[in-house]
């Protein structure tokens, strides 16, 4: 069973918004363990909650529950071991509704949540019901990617602002998870152990390279297909996408050259003092030279 | 956790490299950034960029009559150039931005108070490499081990205990107390792995810079 309710003195319902972070994800954290992943947990606020490490099969033999911390080669194959890492961000939420009819479970995401990596995972815990769903970045995007419903959580002003509360990911009578949208589709396939077979495949690993840009693809159509909201009129939403379309193909050729000819621009018009104020806002950006 | 391994992975999360510990027996820590595949430069998530050209944000405030630019400490909404009241917008610094160009953008830019105010939905997270334009990133890692003179007196028996846990590609980190503190550092993968002869690094920031130029 996974994942097991470790801390057998106390329910999610002991816990409020404001100090369950904490148990929540040493939950999590005791949970990969017992499954004999190697768990790292970050020193100060990443946007990680924990780095989750395991010795696999890089034939995918390994089960997500195996046992391989003393062992370098897979007893199926005899291959040698790669060490895979996972980057987990952990949201966890009270599902909200009535008991026994479908009850939703709300969060949020921003754009600085979307990295290009295969390996960074969404892990959605509903305490209540403790249930995981493991959802990494390529699946993720291409659950949205797939079924056009993306523009509906990425393209709207809302998901940019970063105050979006998704209400679509439902838990129903029949306690099936599913994204209920003008549609309804499954959310099973992330589910618990389901959700950690995805995660131990080591393919994201040794096809780093391909994912990263099957990612960043996917992550492009969804992040520039405007959706006006209550902004603007639907009409120019068009307009607006054209705008984009044109403006993103540009960027890829040349926009490390432009962002230079116009921050040169921009030295070259505004005084001494306000170069050195904005020179102090891009300290905290490493190997980033304003000048 | 060993104070002088905690030591020195507070001296490395100084160095704007985040830092995790182990929830278990290791001795070590690891360390992550988030870098562009192309040139390795770090990925700063927190940096915004304008939605519909890309420029950066430059922290500005910028008049919508005469253009003029101050600093967001500026605590006055007001324009002193031109005195127009309520007149100042964290605007995009690219004049030919859509948001500065067409006229329904630009409404909407000055209703939302400028592409980089806190509550405008004209700005993303970066999406391009701030150094390169590279639209890709990935997570870098290594785990730290920590040879300590002061503790350590046989590399062989250090070896041999931390041996259960060492993979090929971690890191030990070899530090020397002699009269001032002297690092240097090798990969568990380069072999025969012994004692380095030479402690080149005087400086955390440049320990750490080598680190992650691997």
């Amino acid at each position: 069973m996974f994942p097991k309710k470790i801390f057998e003195d106390i329910k999610s319902s002991d816990f409020q918004k404001h100090n369950k972070k904490q148990v929540t994800e040493d939950f999590v954290t005791e949970n990969f363990k017992a499954c004999f992943w190697n768990v790292y947990r970050p020193f100060n606020d990443t946007g990680i909650d924990l780095i989750a490490t395991k010795k696999v099969c890089p034939n995918n033999h390994t089960q997500f529950d195996d046992n391989t911390i003393s062992i370098k080669k897979c007893p199926n194959c005899h291959k040698e071991f790669i060490n895979i890492e996972r980057f987990i961000q952990v949201k966890t939420r009270e599902i909200k509704g009535e008991e026994g009819e479908s009850m939703f479970f709300g969060y949020t995401l921003k754009s600085k949540d979307f990295r290009t990596d295969p390996r960074h995972i969404f892990l959605f815990y509903s305490d209540a019901t403790n249930d995981f769903l493991i959802v990494p970045m390529f699946d993720y995007l291409q659950f949205f990617h797939q079924k056009e419903i993306g523009k509906s959580h990425f393209g709207t002003p809302s998901f940019r602002i970063g105050n979006n509360k998704l209400n679509s990911l439902k838990r129903n009578e029949k306690s099936i998870w599913e994204w209920k949208g003008r549609e309804t589709y499954s959310f099973m396939q992330f589910l618990n152990e389901k959700g950690m077979e995805l995660i131990v495949n080591p393919n994201y690993d040794l096809k780093l390279n391909d994912y990263i840009s099957k990612i960043t693809e996917m992550k492009f159509d969804l992040f520039y297909d405007y959706s006006a909201g209550r902004q603007i009129d639907k009409s120019q939403q068009e307009v607006f996408n054209q705008i984009l379309q044109k403006q993103v193909k540009q960027n890829l050729k040349d926009i490390a050259k432009k962002r230079v000819e116009r921050r040169k621009k921009l030295i070259k018009t505004i005084d001494n003092q306000l170069v050195i104020s904005i020179k102090k806002y891009f300290e905290k950006f490493k190997n980033f030279d304003f000048q | 956790m060993r104070v002088d391994i905690k030591s020195v992975a507070y001296a490395f999360a100084s160095q704007d490299v985040n830092v995790y510990f182990p929830d278990g027996e290791e001795e070590c820590f690891m360390i992550e950034k988030l870098v562009c595949t192309k040139c390795d430069n770090f990925w700063h998530t927190s940096l915004m960029e304008c939605y519909f050209c890309g420029e950066l944000n430059y922290y500005l405030y910028e008049c919508t009559n005469c253009k003029s630019k101050y600093s967001i400490t500026n605590s006055s909404k007001n324009c002193l150039n031109c005195q127009e009241n309520n007149s100042l917008i964290k605007a995009c610094i690219n004049e030919k931005c859509p948001t500065n160009q067409n006229e329904q953008l630009k409404e909407l830019n000055k209703k939302e108070k400028g592409v980089f105010d806190l509550t405008s939905s004209l700005n993303l997270s970066l999406m391009y490499c701030i150094n390169c334009g590279c639209p890709e990133n990935k997570y870098k890692t290594f785990r730290i081990f920590v040879y300590n003179d002061e503790i350590e007196n046989n590399f062989e028996v250090f070896m041999k205990r931390n041996e259960p846990f060492l993979n090929i590609n971690d890191i030990i980190v070899f530090k020397k107390h002699n009269g001032i503190l002297k690092y240097n550092f090798s990969k568990i993968k380069n072999t025969p792995l012994t004692l380095p002869t030479e402690y080149k690094f005087k400086e955390i920031a440049n320990l750490v810079e080598n680190i992650l130029k691997l």
